[in-house]
């Protein structure tokens, strides 16, 4: 529960709600996610991030404004997704500030959108400058010669404004293209996105407000591609591998993992984030699609059969079995009450959010309290920001005691452990390598010490940091 | 060995296809996408439980083979047959057709197989929206074993896209397991002497589930299907990276449950609720079954 009181907080302060609620203090990493109209944008975070079924998505409807998603899953995830509505116009406004931002236009969109994005803050400049990484959708069954047109105007600005975005493009709808189309539309977009890059003019808008100059002296941009599609794993793998990257300690976390490796015999482990089945951190070897597959799959098998048979007993005599794991959220109980006055950067932000979003936390709020399962996002389409939350735990059967060991056929093993509510350790191994299970059992319960102990570090660096350092700048 | 002579029959793109291979082919709900249309009779056998050979004829449904089976083929199809499994598209836009072509079947079972037992499927319930698809099955269930007499039949609701296909095949499979009583008492000795909640037996090759002992009530009816359900998309995903399912644990503060094979044929889940019973003592306790159970299921086919 205490993370989510900690999400809820940072969108809430500034206004009168900052007392007691901004405990929030880890930086969190903003990932901007924009693309065309009908890229698939918002479909990508609801079949991530609220588990719906990739075949319910065709009846999403557009969204029209920027909406503001907030993950604090666990301990290492801890991050924010902008969805830049994809039929608004970029507005280069100039203007970074003192837009008057929340004098409800909340329905003026269809009259004018130019005045409007300048209102709502639609400002790509503002966007670009304060977050980590920008995630672009390009539609790969439409023509995206107009996409590309649009990525390099945000690759432009963001070069300028934030040379350390990183930049993740996303070749998406590709499951009904033939390998050698994926290849071939892969290679092609490439191109065109390098080719505009090296030609300072090539990519400009007449409007564009960027100053030649500024090209010639920026460092190298960040650019990954990945063919994505929401109707296997791919989506879940790209995702992983752009949160990896944003991770402060994915080293840290690679390393013990390969350290836990090395002890135990085991041949890959991976550290998922069970909700969104986002692999945070593996080893250092190479990791194919289909061993992260299979990872995915057992993780819904373990939460399937839990929540058949694994319910929190109805009658109230929940056996309490946690035995190593009680203080990892124990101490972020304690840090929390003496945090009160700690409120990083957000504090700029919120007050460009409308005064109902108040409401709107401290609903989210109370229905955290009452039901710890309220996994429903909040989406109140008369607001001009829609906030989203999702930090709850990643399911009430999902508890300390979850462990799980398959044997397939070839002599190989799948071990999973839970490592803290939202997070499960899944090893690869040989057969012969779960004759020691209670080595491993062991070595698995020292690294988990070892990754909580890390959060841990972490929390505390990052609250001695959080009231002098700003996250982009 | 024993054969049993399974029948299935509907109008054609009703779906017979399709839910045979995801049943006994290993196929997902998505692969079903790629067969094409049945021509004539297919003829499968399933081995199924060991001892028990499933001989399925499905019989493609355009109405060219559908008259010749009333007539020509009459005899040779109709005899011998154990289940016929009728399936009904329920968008179909031509119920009386349908309707009639299933009584033309329904004379010619009576008159050469009169003991089969019979199974109406009401396919493809998940294009129906949810809050109509209980009133359509009562009204399509009411109506088909009004049609049916003097014979009785038993209608199930499915869709390849979740659990309810397996719930059908299951009690249709359960109807032609071998000494399905003894099988169930052993079951529940079994359960009673190692604690547990709940016992299943699945067959091996299907993972349908052909009998169950529940010591502890518990709240959702359709587990059963969905655990075969969750098994199969399990195993489906092994067999990308070329390996097989072979057993499984899985546990948390409340339960823990364990999938083993049991026979040659079959596995077994146990689930226990106890949290103080350590995984070996239970896996012990399965491997002792196994005499038992491999020793019942050789008498069954010596008899």
């Amino acid at each position: 529960m205490i993370d989510s009181t900690s999400t809820i907080s940072d969108t809430g302060g500034g206004q009168g709600q900052t007392s007691n609620k901004n405990i929030n203090p880890f930086i969190r990493p903003r990932i901007l996610l924009t693309g065309l109209r009908r890229s698939g944008k918002t479909s990508i975070q609801r079949v991530i991030f609220t588990k719906m079924q990739p075949s319910q998505t065709q009846f999403l409807e557009s969204t029209s404004h920027l909406t503001l998603n907030q993950f604090s899953c666990g301990s290492f995830i801890n991050f924010q997704v902008q969805e830049l509505p994809g039929q608004l116009q970029i507005y280069a406004s100039g203007l970074n500030s003192g837009n008057g931002g929340n004098n409800g236009q909340a329905s003026s969109y269809d009259d004018d959108s130019m005045t409007s994005i300048i209102g709502g803050n639609y400002d790509l400049e503002r966007l670009l400058k304060r977050c980590n990484a920008v995630v672009y959708i390009i539609d790969a069954q439409d023509d995206y010669s107009e996409s590309i047109t649009r990525l390099n105007t945000i690759i432009q600005k963001g070069r300028r404004i934030n040379p350390r975005i990183r930049y993740e493009i996303f070749i998406h709808k590709v499951d009904q293209l033939s390998e050698e189309t994926k290849i071939e539309t892969q290679r092609d977009i490439h191109n065109q996105v390098r080719d505009r890059f090296s030609d300072p003019i090539g990519g400009m808008e007449p409007w564009s407000p960027i100053s030649p100059m500024s090209n010639s002296s920026s460092p190298e941009i960040l650019i990954n591609f990945h063919l994505t599609s929401i109707y296997d794993h791919s989506i879940f793998e790209a995702f992983s591998k752009v949160i990896q990257k944003l991770i402060p300690e994915f080293s840290h976390l690679e390393r013990l993992l390969n350290y836990l490796l090395s002890t135990s015999n085991i041949e890959q482990a991976f550290l998922f984030d069970v909700q969104t089945k986002i692999s945070i951190a593996t080893d250092s070897s190479p990791t194919d699609m289909q061993m992260y597959e299979l990872c995915c799959d057992m993780i819904d098998l373990l939460i399937n059969m839990s929540e058949i048979y694994g319910q929190p007993n109805e009658d109230g005599s929940q056996r309490t079995t946690d035995d190593d794991d009680d203080d990892d959220e124990d101490y972020f109980n304690d840090d929390s009450d003496h945090n009160q006055g700690h409120e990083w950067n957000i504090v700029t932000q919120n007050e460009e959010y409308d005064e109902n979003n108040i409401q709107l936390n401290g609903s989210r709020k109370s229905s955290f309290v009452n039901s710890p399962l309220g996994t429903t996002p909040i989406a109140n389409h008369q607001q001009t920001t829609l906030l989203e939350t999702t930090s709850e735990p990643a399911s009430a059967v999902f508890d300390s005691m979850s462990s799980s060991v398959i044997k397939l056929t070839g002599g190989r093993a799948l071990y999973l452990k839970e490592i803290n509510r939202h997070l499960a350790l899944i090893c690869i191994l040989r057969e012969e390598a779960l004759t020691k299970q209670a080595l491993i059992d062991y070595n698995v319960r020292q690294l988990k010490k070892s990754i909580i102990k890390l959060f841990r570090l972490n929390y505390q660096v990052s609250r001695r940091n959080v009231s002098s350092s700003h996250l982009v700048e | 060995m024993m054969r049993k002579k399974v029948l299935l029959m509907g109008k054609s793109g009703g779906g017979k296809t399709s839910m045979r291979s995801i049943i006994f082919a290993n196929y997902s709900a998505k692969d079903t996408r790629r067969l094409g249309a049945t021509m004539d009779v297919e003829q499968s056998y399933v081995r199924f439980l060991g001892n028990l050979i499933l001989n399925l004829w499905d019989c493609g449904g355009q109405e060219a083979f559908m008259e010749c089976y009333f007539a020509a083929q009459k005899d040779n199809i109709f005899k011998n047959v154990e289940v016929l499994i009728y399936v009904f598209d329920v968008q179909s836009q031509d119920v009386d057709k349908d309707l009639h072509y299933y009584q033309s079947c329904l004379e010619s079972i009576l008159q050469h197989s009169s003991h089969a037992k019979i199974f109406c499927l009401i396919h493809k319930m998940d294009l129906v929206p949810e809050d109509l698809r209980d009133n359509l099955f009562n009204e399509r269930q009411n109506m088909l074993m009004e049609i049916s007499r003097p014979l009785q039949c038993v209608c199930f609701r499915t869709s390849i896209w979740d659990e309810t296909l397996y719930k059908a095949w299951s009690q249709i499979v359960y109807q032609l397991v071998p000494n399905v009583k003894g099988l169930e008492k052993t079951l529940s000795n079994f359960a009673d002497i190692i604690d547990a909640d709940e016992i299943l037996l699945f067959e091996k090759a299907t993972f349908l589930v052909i009998s169950h002992c529940t010591r502890k009530p518990h709240r959702d009816s359709r587990r059963f299907e969905k655990i075969s359900d969750i098994i199969k998309q399990f195993k489906l995903s092994c067999s990308k990276l070329t390996a097989a399912f072979q057993s499984m644990e899985v546990r948390n503060s409340t339960f823990a449950c364990f999938i083993e094979l049991l026979t040659p044929n079959t596995y077994v889940m146990v689930v226990i609720s106890d949290p103080s019973i350590s995984s070996e003592v239970t896996l012990i306790n399965i491997r002792n079954a196994r005499k038992v159970f491999e020793k019942l299921e050789k008498d069954v086919s010596r008899n």
